[in-house]
């Protein structure tokens, strides 16, 4: 267990006054003809060490699909999150190495109605983060397979952790509690009660 | 003669005087003194049930590490009063979409049930509440009355029109009918022993030398005696056999709909069965009323606290069990129940049998 | 069932189709508790944060301080103080202990036994009262603060803890007795639940969940933060991958926290706690993830600051929201009974799902 920890370690110092980190030299070997087939690489990134790539909506399955292929491959996504960046969302995946400290994260950028595909072909895990971004941020996965709402009631108007969001109390979301009204007819027992 | 047996003989006495004195047919006594024996019994059934849960609680509070009730009364010995008083106050609601009918009448019926089945406790050498009755079937009635409780089970369970209830209902059924078997089997061999189905002939069997003479030395009884426990815990759904109410997974099991006084009804009955299986089994291994110190009491006490005394030592050691024990699963409860527990009752009724047949 | 449920810890529904007393399907509905903290993070400051950090996970407040604070201050490029790391890995253990008997006692009842619930309280108490003293608070400390504590240890806290570690390993035992070498529980728990490693790995399961599984991932050694990696502690794993192998998982990880907290008191070093921090917080633009190990699995915050003085973006990753999501996959032909007490040895918080 510890020699299995300590490896992933090395790479990855912390700094006392964290910089941009660029790119170590082993990935520009790994990802290098993936920057042929046009995905970005970014340069700066997360504090720590921790290497990012960014891509294109339609480039993110083949380059999600390409890390869980790789000799030691980024197997486990951890995380998913998105994110308003003002002009353009973003999608976050945080993926790990297996079951190792090594942490990745590829970014998508797309349009503020834009359209990712679904990640949960590769890992069933994306199913709910994918949900809870879709409601959150009002982009859309295509081919989720059950697109509802997740953490936020049915209905609900806007996309609350966009930054231009505004609480309406217009709009404030409001179901007619159908039990509260009549609940014998909610319960579909009129017929009964009628005889 | 005991106190109880000499308050009713002097009441039935100067009743027919009055009686007689007001020109009302004698057969009026006999009607009077069976409501009063019923409003007796059924004041007492509550009186009991009333400490049981006190007690109980106690109990819990004592093995669990805790206090328990203490604020109502002096060392909260009033605080199940205050409870009871509480539910009779309560709203009774009727689920919207219950069948009203059945909802009423299973906690009813079930408290009847449970109810019945203490007019065959010998109380008393002399006088035993049922006397006008004589009941020479005891556990045969006995037997006849605890399964009936199921009906009044299945009726709230059903009538609540709530999953739960229904789930509840359905798994107290499966039980009870089933624990019933193995529970028969053992109740037969102290039968067969005794040669009578009278808890009262049993009960005087073992009288002779008290302590010694009981059912419980015989160790071909052993088996049955165990048996006998496991059901009735079984039976009266305490806790590794509590899955008709299980709180985890059925709310409140059959009676997740209840509330007032038809809960209470029922929350009575649970615990008036609860000590109804301890005398019974202080009545077939415990000696019943008699003396643990021979016959006649050298303590002179009225006999039927004895009986009172060992069904509640009976009483808590299901609860010790209950608060000690996880719950059984549905399919593991039968498995138990038709796998072991009825091969082992048949065993045991053969080794009674060939017992019987040299002793 | 549910989402008012006795025990679905919290108010989680779950959309059941039941043939008998066989479950057939379970869809968990969740979002009851919902309270939009990672929205409320971006109106406030870096400091008013820390509280509703606690509100992730209610049992473990925390281990979610620990996160959120070091999230910010790897942004601020802060290091605290040594005394500060050992206080905080101390505090962090004895929050996984008061959280896995929380779970402890929960199981129990869920199977019925009610009593070990009230005898992990006992021992939580102990716990409770020192935090009480430390943080004035007994459930959502708001002990840590950007760069250190609210205060100092208090003086016979060590006292207390030391107290605490002698007792408590034989109160394990007493546990472990009653409830874990039972009969009726072992087959309750035992092949029940199953959850295999390819399949905790396709749904991002981590914490006892995994390890019960026979993954011996632990961040606190996979990527060590503080003062763990000189720390000498088992990462317990069993490979049966049933309910029972993560019930024992967290009883042996109980016993390893007491371990750390010996540690500790023996290595705990002198010196302020706190290390001078600017009045008003203004990281330089940037974005962190932090993780640690929560008593549930992998707890990580992302951060992503704008060089103002409050969160631009904050993100949990709560472990139980991931592990509620493999439970589907564990209730295959489970009986309703099994639904709950699996359910129960998965361990969730609501409050750490819903957020």
């Amino acid at each position: 267990m510890s020699d299995q920890s300590q490896e992933p370690q090395a790479p990855e110092e912390v700094e006392e006054t964290p910089a941009v980190v660029p790119l170590p030299d082993e990935w520009q070997a790994v990802v290098g003809d993936l920057l042929a087939e046009g995905n970005s690489v970014d340069q700066g990134g997360l504090r720590r060490g921790v290497p990012e790539l960014v891509t294109t909506p339609d480039q993110v399955l083949g380059l999600l699909e390409r890390l869980r292929s790789l000799d030691e491959p980024y197997n486990r996504l951890t995380d998913m999150c998105g994110a308003d960046l003002g002009d353009h969302l973003q999608v976050l995946y945080f993926l790990c190495q297996g079951y190792t400290g090594k942490l990745l994260v590829v970014k998508v950028n797309l349009a503020r109605d834009g359209e990712v595909p679904t990640a949960t072909g590769l890992w069933p895990v994306a199913n709910w983060p994918e949900r809870e971004i879709m409601e959150m941020f009002g982009m859309t996965f295509t081919g989720h397979p059950e697109p509802a709402h997740l953490l936020l009631p049915e209905g609900w108007v806007g996309y609350p952790l966009r930054k231009d969001y505004v609480y309406d109390r217009e709009h404030e979301w409001t179901r007619p509690d159908p039990m509260r009204e009549d609940p014998e007819q909610a319960l579909g027992l009129e017929e009964e009660d009628s005889e | 003669m005991s106190p109880i047996g000499l308050i009713a003989t002097w009441l039935r006495a100067l009743l027919t005087g009055w009686f007689r004195a007001w020109h009302i047919p004698a057969v009026f006594v006999d009607i009077l003194a069976w409501i009063v024996g019923g409003v007796v019994i059924l004041l007492m059934i509550t009186l009991i049930a009333l400490i049981l849960i006190y007690v109980l609680r106690k109990v819990a509070a004592y093995i669990q590490g805790r206090i328990g009730p203490e604020r109502v009364g002096p060392y909260g010995l009033f605080q199940t009063v205050m409870d009871a008083l509480k539910l009779l106050q309560k709203e009774d609601i009727v689920p919207a979409g219950a069948d009203k009918i059945l909802h009423t009448l299973g906690p009813v019926v079930f408290f009847f049930v449970c109810t019945m089945g203490y007019l065959v406790i010998p109380w008393e050498s002399q006088a035993t509440i049922a006397r006008q009755v004589d009941l020479n079937i005891g556990v045969l009635f006995l037997l006849a009355f605890s399964s009936l409780g199921v009906i009044g089970v299945l009726m709230g369970g059903w009538g609540s029109n709530n999953k739960w209830s229904l789930l509840g209902a359905l798994r107290g059924a499966a039980q009870m009918i089933s624990y019933e078997i193995p529970m028969l089997l053992a109740l037969v061999c102290v039968v067969l022993m005794a040669g009578s189905l009278s808890l009262e002939v049993i009960t005087e069997q073992q009288k002779a030398l008290g302590l010694l003479s009981w059912n419980l030395w015989k160790p071909w009884l052993w088996l049955p005696m165990i048996l006998f426990l496991i059901t009735a815990a079984a039976e009266i759904n305490v806790t590794p056999f509590d899955i008709p109410e299980a709180e985890s997974e059925l709310v409140a099991g059959y009676h997740t709909e209840y509330s007032g006084m038809k809960f209470a009804l029922y929350f009575l009955a649970e615990f008036s069965n609860n000590f109804l299986v301890g005398l019974i089994f202080a009545v077939l291994f415990l000696g019943g009323w008699s003396s643990p110190f021979g016959h006649p009491d050298p303590l002179y006490l009225p006999e039927f606290l004895w009986l009172v005394g060992k069904a509640m030592v009976v009483v808590l050691f299901l609860m010790w069990v209950r608060w000690t024990l996880p719950r059984l699963r549905v399919d593991q409860l039968m498995a138990l129940c038709w796998k072991l527990l009825l091969p082992a009752a048949f065993v045991s009724l053969v080794i009674v049998s060939i017992v019987g047949l040299y002793l | 069932m549910g989402p008012q449920h006795p025990s679905t810890h919290g108010v989680l529904r779950l959309i059941l189709t039941i043939d008998g007393e066989k479950v057939r399907s379970v869809v968990p509905d969740i979002g009851y508790l919902h309270s939009s903290l990672e929205k409320i993070a971006e109106q406030l400051d870096y400091r008013q944060y820390l509280p509703y950090a606690d509100r992730y996970d209610y049992l473990n407040a925390m281990g979610n301080e620990l996160c959120y604070v070091r999230a910010v201050e790897t942004l601020l490029g802060i290091e605290p103080t040594p005394r500060c790391q050992w206080i905080r890995v101390m505090m962090a253990e004895m929050n996984r202990i008061a959280s896995h008997l929380v779970y402890y006692g929960a199981l129990a009842i869920d199977t019925g036994a009610t009593t070990v619930l009230l005898y992990c309280f006992r021992e939580r108490e102990m716990l409770l009262n020192l935090f009480e003293a430390a943080a004035g608070q007994r459930l959502m400390y708001h002990y840590f603060r950007v760069g250190g504590l609210r205060n100092d240890l208090p003086p016979d806290f060590c006292e207390g803890l030391r107290a605490f570690c002698k007792v408590f390993p034989r109160m394990v035992a007493e546990y472990d007795k009653l409830l874990t070498k039972n009969r009726i529980f072992r087959s309750r728990t035992e092949s029940v639940g199953y959850l295999s490693p390819e399949t905790a790995l396709a749904y991002g399961v981590t914490g006892p969940c995994l390890r019960g599984a026979g993954v011996p991932y632990d961040v606190r050694r996979a990527d060590p933060y503080y003062v763990y990696p000189e720390l000498e502690f088992d990462v317990p794993t069993y490979t049966e991958s049933d309910s029972m192998a993560r019930h024992l998982v967290r009883q042996e990880e109980m016993l390893q926290s007491v371990r750390i907290l010996e540690q500790c008191l023996d290595h705990l070093p002198g010196g302020e706690v706190n290390v001078k921090v600017p009045r008003r917080l203004k990281p330089d633009p940037g974005e962190v993830y932090a993780r640690v190990e929560s008593p549930r699995g992998e707890l990580g915050c992302y951060l992503v600051s704008d060089g103002s003085d409050h969160p631009y973006r904050l993100h949990m990753r709560t472990p139980s929201y991931y592990n509620l999501q493999a439970y589907p996959e564990m209730c295959t032909d489970a009986w309703i009974a099994d639904l709950v007490a699996i359910l129960g040895s998965v361990d969730i918080m609501l409050g750490d799902v819903d957020r």
